[in-house]
């Protein structure tokens, strides 16, 4: 009897020695996460200012505790927006750092490496900032997904329907765009959808971009008789097409997709006829959430705060936390489809994954306009819900 | 008349850039490849200056100048004066090099964020209307009457004074000019800080109407087809030059299609190294070493 209680006490001890031992290891076993962004080069103005806010979001989980004791461990890998970097960056992260999730921030020439590079490695990959690629519309790649918010058919394809509507149907679209895949398909379909809506576009200017002055693509539009500008490309080609028709005097309506530096542009220009389609509310808006973010940047030393970056960030956490303790790349990937993502007073809804669609089956579209009176901006057309599966339809 | 105007303001641009491209190439022979980007560091350099001493615009715009000028000469001194007696090829690699460093130095200070310097001297842009309505603004009117000044200044610079005159003594054979006492380095050192100033005006007016980022160098390359269309050792055939390739890109933007503005400057180069490889106005003695 007394050997057998000394064995069971033995046990017991070693029980507990096992547990004391191996417990705290486990508890903070890291979240292995793997981005490659363009920190730095040319497409660095665009995306380094979201990796930036997705720091601080994630520096804010961790010294919360993270995800039940399990801190989030990104490694950021470099790319330059250069497909060669891209693939080494991808290969790293998935082989040697063994992350459970790959990250990707960078511009679309990077695109096809890293998925190329998920897909061997069977791990998801997330776009995040970055365009969403066609993989992840319906029918969407099991391991691709996106949580940006701009997709050029369909803000084209709304920005078409807005004009419309703003101009009593009597528009005449100008279009801008930069030599670019992406930037001429939202040009495109512009085209396209207002065709549909009996709106004529009078002229097209896809600009280089070695574009040394954009008053001569400005000047294509203004003698066209555009009344409506819209460009979908990266901000300096979207701007710079509208600076250039202020110049000219052109009197007609601009719209553009909103991105990072549109609140500090409405206040240079303070012109009342430039406005701007969003997927994040503008910094500007009165919302707790909002702020709790310009604080928590203003602490982290983040000037240029890009919302895509917050996104992301939450995203990235919703998706660790469905998945639980330990989470595989395939745990990870069965819980990111059907997920759905509430971005609190960030977005205008949810993002929601389904099995066949992993760019989100709601998308919202808010705009804004600059009010020189009020020296801000102001919403023009508040959040508008469009279901993406029946929208692709409609573009096909 | 829009398309006029278009033309002219293009043709500013492109001369401001093509004569610092000619300047150091009558000099040293060099083909500076770094040219866009001592543009663009003139730009940041008015940013800074803008920074440093708010409220006083006139200040900042003298000190770009002087700092660009200065730059120009620094770049010499350091880097290019230890390259002479090495092939022409290694030199303009050390150009190519010294583009992705300026790059580099710009995204480590200013960070690769869009900047506009004339919002902070407090202008903005405004709209000047020609005769025949035609519209240009403010910034345009500066371009072009720096171009024309520009080369105005330098005509006279070159013709009339003593050192402009050991310049060109210098182009033409520089051991002679050696031989006879011109101090050949003070002469490229000076060249390349003429060529930097004119850089940095462009800097200056590029960064007031459009932006300003470590990128925009890159337009820097879309003058060299207008200094080489003009000749590369002819300051008489910049202006020509520039006058044509701007007026066919307007033309081909307007008329054509916009896509064409790209390959417009390389097919004119093409076409005058196929009828005349010396430029305009260049000597056909030089383009052989090119």
């Amino acid at each position: 009897m007394a050997r057998s209680a000394k064995l069971a006490m033995t046990m017991a001890l070693a029980v507990v020695a096992v547990a004391l031992l191996a417990g705290p290891v486990h508890a903070s076993d890291p979240y292995k996460v793997g981005v490659t962004a363009a920190l730095t080069g040319p497409a660095s103005t665009t995306y380094a200012p979201m990796i930036d806010l997705f720091k601080t979001y994630l520096g804010k989980v961790n010294a919360e505790g993270g995800i039940n004791g399990h801190p989030i461990q990104v490694t950021y890998e470099d790319d330059r927006a250069e497909a060669p970097r891209a693939i080494t960056n991808a290969k790293k992260l998935l082989e040697q750092d063994k992350v459970v999730l790959l990250i990707n921030t960078s511009s679309s020439a990077t695109f096809k490496p890293t998925i190329a590079t998920a897909k061997e490695g069977k791990t998801p990959l997330l776009f995040g900032g970055s365009v969403c690629p066609e993989e992840v519309f319906p029918p969407a790649d099991p391991l691709l997904f996106c949580s940006t918010s701009f997709a050029a058919k369909l803000d084209a394809e709304f920005a078409a329907h807005f004009m419309h509507e703003m101009s009593g149907g009597k528009a005449k679209f100008g279009l801008a765009a930069m030599d670019i895949p992406i930037s001429r398909i939202g040009i495109d379909t512009a085209e396209a959808v207002g065709k549909k809506l009996g709106i004529e576009t009078v002229a097209k200017v896809v600009i280089p971009p070695t574009a040394v002055d954009f008053t001569p693509f400005a000047s294509k539009l203004k003698e066209a008789g555009a009344t409506w500008g819209f460009a979908w490309a990266p901000w300096p080609w979207e701007i710079g097409p509208y600076e250039a028709l202020l110049k000219l005097g052109w009197q007609g309506e601009y719209l553009l997709y909103g991105f990072q530096p549109l609140e500090a542009t409405f206040a240079r220009l303070n012109r009342e006829s430039l406005f701007a389609l969003v997927g994040t509310n503008l910094l500007a808006e009165d919302i707790p959430e909002i702020k709790a973010i310009q604080a928590l940047a203003a602490k982290a030393g983040v000037t240029r705060i890009d919302l895509e970056g917050w996104v992301t960030a939450v995203t990235l956490h919703e998706a660790l936390k469905a998945c639980g303790w330990p989470c595989t790349r395939d745990k990870l990937q069965t819980v990111m489809t059907g997920i759905s993502i509430d971005f609190k007073g960030v977005k205008g809804g949810p993002i929601q994954w389904s099995k066949d669609n992993h760019f989100r089956t709601v998308q919202y579209y808010k705009v804004y306009r600059w009010d020189s009176v009020k020296a801000r901006p102001v919403v023009v057309k508040d959040w508008s819900r469009v279901d993406v599966e029946q929208k692709l339809k409609e573009l096909k | 008349m829009q398309v006029a105007a278009n033309t002219l303001v293009l043709a500013s641009t492109y001369v401001l850039l093509a004569v610092g491209y000619v300047v150091v190439y009558r000099a040293s022979r060099i083909l500076n490849l770094a040219h866009g980007e001592l543009m663009m560091l003139g730009g940041y350099a008015l940013f800074t200056l803008l920074s440093i001493a708010p409220g006083r615009p006139l200040l900042a715009l003298v000190g770009t100048v002087v700092v660009s000028f200065l730059l120009g000469t620094i770049v010499y001194l350091v880097v290019m004066r230890p390259m002479a007696g090495h092939p022409l090829f290694s030199a303009v690699l050390v150009t190519i090099s010294l583009g992705i460093f300026f790059r580099g130095l710009a995204i480590l200070g200013w960070t690769a964020e869009i900047r506009y310097p004339l919002a902070l001297m407090g202008f903005g842009t405004t709209s000047l209307r020609l005769p025949g309505g035609a519209v240009i603004s403010n910034i345009d009117l500066l371009s072009m009457l720096a171009a024309g000044g520009l080369l105005l200044g330098l005509w006279m610079f070159f013709a009339r004074s003593r050192l402009g005159i050991q310049m060109r003594a210098t182009a033409e054979n520089p051991r002679l000019a050696a031989e006879r006492g011109v101090n050949i380095h003070l002469v490229f050192a000076v060249s390349w800080g003429i060529s930097t100033f004119a850089a940095g005006l462009v800097g200056i007016l590029y960064s007031s109407q459009v932006r300003l980022d470590p990128e925009i160098g890159v337009i820097g390359l879309k003058a060299f087809p207008v200094a080489l269309v003009g000749g590369l050792d002819s300051l008489a055939g910049v202006l020509p030059a520039g006058l044509a390739i701007a007026l066919l890109e307007v033309l081909a933007i307007q008329y054509v299609s916009p896509l064409l503005s790209e390959v417009v400057p390389f097919l004119a180069l093409l076409v005058m190294l196929c009828v005349r490889p010396w430029g305009i106005f260049g000597t056909p003695e030089e383009i052989e070493r090119v």
